[in-house]
């Protein structure tokens, strides 16, 4: 078997020898300046002399990772949350101002319920429409008498 | 070794590394000889530095290898690699008995796409062995694997080539 196959391939190599490129063809167009280098454990396509971009890709690989890590750790504000302090603030110091409103509250205010926080008094100008005229008691009293 | 013990040495290996390329690309020659140009350009430009680790030849065998694998997977090369042996690409073009070359021409082909039907492993090994004349243990350096594992693909790949050439033509396993 062996033998017979080493035949047939004999006979394949014969036929693609007849269609061996030219050498200097095939050869790179530039002087050849003989890089084979002995170099103990070197590797292919490569051994000491790497592609450069190489460098920049770890480089760029590692400054990502940087990114990534920095995103994954800082701590951002959370706007939500400072707005909820925000309204719990403002309802502390004005519970009516965290409270819901209706929007139809407008309706429940009946018209001059000024006149109930005021007293009237007798000849004076009308009380009640502004706190800083309403009369005092001691000028009352005083009137009285 | 000198520049020009290196370029010696590349053109007295240059029909063997022109074989190996065709092998590695199904037998296309425009490709086997681009694969075979950037092979070359790697080794004068340093990219593959020879360790010598191995032979010369074995080594420079595994660049070119390397480099197929690459153009393989840029281009869809099996599709035109079967389509190539079927226009029949391997035709006798030396001089001689006419009916000689073709019915050498003929076999030569069948062999060739049997081979292509063959595991890539396979084939390589085979190749190698029978087409280059290297030993199992070269042929396995070249292909990156353990020498057990090339003896193994050397068995399987015989056992199916046979089977495969038995199926057109009568060959005595």
């Amino acid at each position: 078997m062996d033998r017979r196959l080493r035949a047939r391939f004999q006979e394949l190599r014969d036929l693609e020898m007849d269609r061996i490129p030219d050498f200097g063809r095939i050869m790179p167009d530039r002087e050849v300046t003989g890089p084979l280098r002995e170099a103990e454990g070197a590797r292919e396509f490569g051994g000491g002399n790497r592609n450069p971009w190489r460098r920049f890709a770890w480089t760029g690989g590692l400054l990502a990772a940087a990114a990534a890590a920095a995103l994954i750790f800082m701590e951002f504000p959370d706007r939500s949350e400072a707005r909820f302090e925000e309204a719990v603030r403002a309802f502390s110091v004005d519970p009516a101002s965290g409270a819901w409103r209706s929007p139809t509250d407008g309706l429940l205010r009946l018209p001059g319920p000024e006149l109930l926080s005021t007293r009237p008094t007798l000849g004076g100008p009308t009380a009640g429409l502004k706190s800083d005229r309403r009369p005092r008691y001691s000028s009352i009293v005083r009137n009285r008498s | 070794m000198t520049p020009s013990e290196f370029e010696t040495q590349l053109r007295h290996l240059h029909p063997d590394c022109f074989g190996w390329a065709l092998s590695c690309c199904g037998h296309d020659e425009m490709e086997a000889e681009d694969v075979l140009q950037t092979a070359y350009m790697r080794v004068v430009s340093g990219r593959a530095a020879f360790d010598g680790r191995s032979s010369f030849k074995t080594w420079l065998f595994g660049v070119i290898r390397r480099t197929s694998q690459e153009a393989n997977r840029r281009a869809r090369v099996r599709e035109r690699r079967t389509v190539r042996l079927e226009e029949g690409g391997l035709e006798a073009t030396a001089p001689g008995d006419p009916y000689e070359d073709m019915g050498r021409a003929e076999r030569a082909r069948e062999l060739a796409m049997a081979l292509d039907h063959l595991p890539e492993r396979q084939r390589e090994v085979l190749h190698l062995v029978f087409y280059q004349g290297l030993s199992i243990a070269d042929a396995a350096h070249v292909v990156g694997v353990s020498v057990g594992s090339a003896r193994t693909h050397y068995k399987r790949g015989k056992n199916r080539l046979r089977t495969l050439l038995q199926e057109g033509d009568s060959l005595e396993g």
